[in-house]
């Protein structure tokens, strides 16, 4: 009788890890700034961002949730650990991102795409032993991107600046890594283009938050050879632009009178970045950058795409919900909170903690001494959210 | 190959059937025709197709847009003189050959789902592929070009920040050379102001200060500091600053730092800001020293490094070719330990091979920061190693490997991308086996996806190919038989089929069908004209010799170098000028000398339609309408042609010339691909936006070539029917005559002795200037190989006139006293 059990139960765990090791395809969303801190990290069912959890969104939709204020260098671990989760081993991702979520899943496939990750169980989270290099993500829809930052940023728009808008600021988020990096994967652009207020503030045309410069992925514009630009695109026909943004992924390049009484012709030239391909441009000027809690905008144009493109067979996911850990355990306060700087024991060199008053501050501290030696400040609520899924 | 300038001017021809009857509508439809063609050609091929481009602007709209342009030009003049940033035309990277816009919603409007999938599935493998040709750390600096310069960071022109939010009629550009700064180092601040009216002083009320915003670690223990401007080059609409963070109050600092300042700009007065990142120490230093090693055909190259802090770390640098070409961009990514160590950076083979980069290569600009796993700020920057860091060894282009790249993580996204290419597919199938309705058939995928049979050589296949197209299309196609005016041995006239211009229209069309249905790129002439023109080359020489070496020699030579009477003709004369005089095929089924000029004249015409599109879709946003006007005045130039091609049996090159490289050669490789040499420099360059009036101008030049050269051959034609007979009813015939012998001197032929070589000439000039560069070299060509080949034609046959006429030939000058210009020459 033991015998007879214990084979069932080997066969049970064989048929368990046959199915967990199933290959499947997964629909990810990675939501940009979102001062409302709603979202919760890690929670891959969290819909909160976009709209309704129940509308379609692709096979296998999982919410790649961040918080959403913080630098992009310091959340981007909780979008690498997402993707190790469902874009590795057998598993393959095909990622929308939004506005500066465009920068998150850039940042990570450009700097840390030549990474060796650990291959995860997709259902239950867990890593299974196994490495690879970088993710295997099919490729990318780009809804309003932000990668290339935004004028708003720039002049300081938004009353509340926060550690996310100073890094949309064009100059530093375009030379904060080399968005032609994407490890070969496409990136296919969908840029709005209903404009308001906002738009005067704006170079080219816009979707009231984002220029074309930036959700065409364009790289730079040259100006007669001399100078360098973000430059601003519009859809044809329209006016008070350099030129009409291309579709695909072709250079623009154009030409105006100047000079003394008009007589010389100067030129400008302007590239997408590598893998950028323009895949929808908002000619009709209806999408403007906002979702409004119902998957609107252009997002509704990335909604209807992913159904179309991103297809498969669905599996479950027993373990959808937070896989962090933030209790407060032995600490002063509570990891998702400001406040004193948390204990802990230094290990050599400050390369790990022999302990710590909390795994989460462990992890924190291990990263970033600066929230267990001086303050556990905005940034190290940050991290706790980015690491340990605190919300 | 001036077709009618060929025509000797008093020899007798014997009287052709007149094409008169058919000249006024048929004239109205070669206007017609090419345009329409063309216009069909270009436009429909922006919709369909998923690698074309989109069509241009609406006219009025462009013209705004330029007027647009036009009130930015100062704004543009001023931001020129200092708008921040790195400049040069490194930052811009220039169209690559054979790009193409990519995948778009609009292009598989119509599609199922599946087939949808199918076409992005194709995409983006397509994109991979192009992608991983060399591995991610070894790649094509033009991929990488806004990288290209270190510490890039692109200006942006901003309206002045202002509480309300309101837009101002004030524009800054601002710009920093750099945006993360370490240790001592200094970035150089810069901004541009105007307004509507143009450059304007930027007055700051008082200097921007440096500082750290508040929610900022340590931002407490920080002062502010200020960053003052001054004029750059007296200049006070362009001002610059130089701030150095460890030498004004930010040595203990890491983070970011922002640079605010109030100004006045005209009458608006706002903010402007700018913002660095900050890191103190380095942790790791480039040691300078440097080794190269040969590995596996490529060329690795270690940099020596300290590092005190192990990690993460990513080091760039551009590889420089030996004529100082950026070629390659170069990335370490990788973790490190502590100590001395080095970083690998690797001048992948293959990619010396395709940017045909010679050694010994420059490595330069080499960067590098430790990237932290969280934390802010996210890295920290190493001093740079500017310039040349290395020059490498010489070594022979065949240490490099040609290999493509491949590794693990390439062959698992190929596989993948494989499956979703046959899991899409097997739904399609599904879909058409299926019926489903409303499910278009799929269009034919774009030629990139094809099986290519022979890849590399298909651009020197093209011109056989198209000349084998031809050959069937006139044998297939029905034509007029015709004699002309040249006899056999029999003395009997020669007869010939001529059926070009419809053999010419459709073979237009089959190629005009490929392209839209994706099987061939609208512009695979241009793309490969080098390899096209390099067979053509080939060809012509084969047939050279083909057909004159199996030849009888030449027995009248002495007659055709009578100069040099005692000089037999050699065998080189012999393969240049030919031997036999007007070979046949099959009792006149096909002449080798009207077969010629019809190749010819369908590949020059496929040629130019292939530069053109080339230019529409490089330039989709924006197209110069003086190349439509180029290709059509083309199109028309070789429809002309071919429609009055039956009276060309009676030009010199019939009765005169014989079949070697002269006319091979010419008709194969000259016509076709010199003829169109001014749109084959050009086709790259952007619109010159030449006025409409110009380009009226410029078709009228064209035409006015046109009917002078057609008006007087015809004229000289309807003479030679029936001398006492007014030309096109109105120009009655004046002649200067003695001992039966006359010569007209009336209308066209009063205006100068070779008024027929003037209209050549100016029809070149109008092609020339229609496209608009009048300061290229390119178009240029073309009108002066014209005048290179009919000034001596026309002093030779003034010769041979005056020996033939004698004092007849003298009143006649006298009458008409100008060659070729009236007034001029």
């Amino acid at each position: 009788m033991r015998r007879i059990l214990a084979s069932l139960l080997a066969a049970a765990a064989t048929l368990g890890l046959a199915a967990s090791a199933e290959a499947a395809n997964y629909s990810l969303w990675v939501h940009g700034r979102n001062s409302d801190h709603n979202t919760q990290t890690f929670n891959y069912n969290d819909w909160t961002y976009w709209g309704s959890g129940a509308t379609a969104a692709g096979v296998n939709k999982r919410s790649v949730n961040w918080d959403g204020v913080g630098h992009i260098g310091v959340t981007n671990v909780a979008i690498r650990a997402s993707l190790d989760r469902y874009c590795t081993g057998a598993n393959w991702c095909k990622v929308a991102a939004h506005s500066a979520g465009n920068a998150q899943i850039g940042y990570a496939l450009s700097l840390w795409g030549a990474s060796t990750r650990k291959v995860h169980d997709a259902a239950s989270g867990t890593a299974t032993g196994a490495t690879q290099t970088g993710w295997n993500i099919t490729w990318v829809d780009v809804l309003a991107g932000a990668a290339g930052g935004t004028e708003l940023a720039d002049i300081g728009y938004w009353a509340v600046s926060d550690y996310i808008t100073n890094d949309l600021r064009t100059g530093t988020v375009r030379s904060m890594y080399d968005h032609n990096q994407t490890r070969g994967k496409t990136f296919y652009m969908f840029a709005g283009a209903s404009g308001g207020v906002e738009s005067g503030l704006l170079n080219g045309q816009d979707d009231r938050v984002i220029a074309y410069h930036s959700s065409g992925g364009v790289a730079s514009a040259n100006i007669d050879g001399s100078y360098t630009t973000t430059g601003g695109y519009c859809n044809p026909g329209d006016s008070f632009c350099d030129t009409t943004l291309s579709m695909g992924n072709g250079a623009m390049n154009w030409s105006w009178s100047c000079g003394f009484l008009w007589l010389s012709t100067c030129y400008g030239s302007a590239s997408k970045w590598s893998n950028h391909t323009v895949f929808w441009r908002d000619d009709g000027e209806n999408y403007n950058h906002y979702t409004n809690g119902s998957w609107g905008g252009v997002v509704s144009r990335g909604v209807a795409d992913m159904v179309t493109y991103s297809t498969g067979t669905e599996v479950p996911d027993t373990n959808t919900s937070s896989i962090g850990s933030c209790s407060q355990d032995s600490c002063s306060h509570a990891p998702n909170v400001t406040g004193a700087a948390l204990t802990y024991s230094p290990g050599i060199n400050n390369s790990s903690f022999a302990a710590a008053c909390s795994p989460c501050a462990q992890r924190v501290c291990n990263i970033d001494p600066y929230c267990c030696t001086n303050n556990w400040d905005s940034i190290c609520v940050s991290e706790s959210r980015s690491w340990c899924g605190c919300n | 190959m001036a077709k009618s300038s060929r025509k000797g001017k008093n020899e007798p021809p014997r009287a052709p059937p007149t094409p008169r009857s058919r000249a006024p509508w048929g004239l109205a439809l070669l206007l017609v025709v090419p345009a329409v063609a063309l216009v069909w050609l270009l436009r429909g091929g922006t919709r369909r197709a998923p690698d074309e481009p989109e069509p241009p602007a609406h006219p009025a709209a462009a013209r705004s847009a330029r007027e647009a342009r036009g009130r930015a030009a100062a704004t543009a003049s001023a931001a020129k003189r200092g708008g921040g940033g790195a400049g040069g035309d490194a930052l811009s990277r220039p169209a690559q050959p054979g790009e193409r816009p990519g995948m778009t919603e609009e292009s598989v409007e119509g599609k199922s789902p599946a087939e949808k999938r199918l076409l992005r599935a194709r995409a983006t493998l397509d994109n991979y592929l192009e992608s991983t040709r060399y591995p991610f750390t070894s790649q094509p600096l033009s991929r990488h070009a806004d990288v290209a310069i270190p510490n890039f960071v692109p200006s942006v022109k901003l309206p002045l920040s202002r509480p309300d939010k309101k837009p101002t009629d004030a524009k800054v550009t601002v710009g920093q050379d750099r945006a993360f700064v370490h240790g001592a180092e200094s970035v150089t601040l810069r901004i541009t102001c105007e307004n509507s009216e143009g450059p304007q002083p930027c007055v700051f009320e008082k200097p921007p200060m440096a500082f750290v915003r508040k929610d900022q670690r340590g931002a407490d223990a920080i002062s502010p500091s200020p960053v003052p401007f001054v004029p750059d080059g007296g200049d006070p609409s362009n001002q610059i600053a130089h701030f150095t963070p460890a030498k004004q109050g930010f040595a203990a600092y890491d983070g970011q730092i922002a640079i605010e300042g109030q100004l006045k700009v005209g009458s608006d007065d706002g903010g402007v800001s700018w913002q660095i990142t900050y890191t103190r120490a380095p942790p790791a230093v480039f040691t300078k020293k440097t080794r190269e090693v040969m590995e596996n055909g490529s060329l690795s190259i270690y940099v020596g490094m300290t590092v005190e802090k192990p990690g993460r770390y990513v080091v760039t640098a551009r590889a420089f070719s030996k004529d100082k070409k950026g070629f390659g961009y170069l990335q370490f990514n990788d973790e490190l330990p502590r100590g001395a160590t080095e970083a690998k950076l690797v001048v992948f083979g293959k990619l010396v091979h395709d940017e045909k980069a010679e050694t010994p290569f420059e490595i330069r600009d080499v960067e590098g920061f430790l990237l932290r796993d969280g934390g802010h700020p996210d890295r920290e920057i190493m001093a740079m190693l500017p310039g040349t860091v290395l020059t490498t060894k010489t070594y022979p282009l065949k240490d490099f490997s040609e290999a493509t790249w491949s590794s693990e993580e390439k062959d698992r996204h190929l596989a993948h991308y494989k499956e979703e290419i046959d899991t899409a597919k097997a739904d399609v199938d599904k879909e058409q086996s299926a019926g489903a309705a409303g499910s278009a058939p799929l269009s034919t995928p774009r030629h990139a996806h094809l099986p290519r049979i022979l890849p590399r050589l298909e651009g020197y296949l093209a011109p056989l190919v198209v000349y084998l197209v031809v050959l069937v299309l006139h044998l297939a196609v029905p034509a007029r038989r015709t004699p002309g005016y040249v006899t056999d041995a029999a003395g009997a006239p020669l007869r010939y089929r001529l059926n070009g211009l419809v053999v010419c229209l459709l073979t237009v069309g089959l190629w005009a069908l490929a392209c839209r249905r994706g099987l061939l790129a609208w512009d695979f002439f241009y793309v490969h004209r080098w390899q096209a023109a390099a067979s053509a080359c080939a060809l012509g020489l084969v047939f050279t010799l083909a057909i004159v070496l199996p030849a009888p020699r030449v027995k009248e030579s002495i007659q055709v170098r009578r100069r040099r009477p005692e000089v037999a003709r050699t065998l080189l004369a012999d393969l240049y000028l030919g031997r036999l005089a007007n070979p046949q095929w099959r009792e006149g089924l096909v002449d080798a000398k009207m077969f010629l000029y019809l190749v010819g004249a369908v590949m020059l015409l496929l040629n130019v339609l292939s530069f053109a599109a080339h230019h529409v879709l490089t330039h989709a946003t924006d197209p110069s309408p003086g190349v439509f006007l180029y290709a059509a005045l083309f199109a028309f130039f070789v429809c002309e042609y071919l429609f009055f091609e039956r009276v060309h049996l009676y030009t010199y090159d019939f009765f005169a010339e014989r079949v070697g490289f002269k006319l091979g050669w010419g008709c194969l490789v000259f016509y076709p691909f010199f003829y169109g040499v001014g749109l084959w420099g050009t086709a790259e360059l952007p619109n010159p936006h030449t006025p409409l009036p110009l380009l009226a101008l410029y078709g009228v030049v064209f035409f006015s070539g046109w009917a002078l050269s057609r008006g007087a051959n015809l004229q000289k034609f309807f003479f030679k029917l029936d001398p006492g007979r007014k030309a096109f009813g109105v120009l009655a015939p004046e002649v200067v005559e003695a001992d039966g012998k006359r010569l007209l001197c009336s209308g066209f032929w009063r205006v100068s002795r070779h008024v027929n070589y003037l209209g050549e000439i100016l029809m070149a000039t109008g092609l020339a200037l229609s496209l608009g560069h009048p300061t290229a070299i390119a178009p240029w060509l073309y009108p002066l190989y014209y005048v290179a080949l009919l000034v001596p034609r026309e002093r030779d046959d003034d010769r041979r006139c005056a020996e033939k006429y004698g004092p007849l030939w003298d009143a006649y000058k006298k009458r008409v006293p100008w060659r070729i210009v009236p007034g001029v020459y």
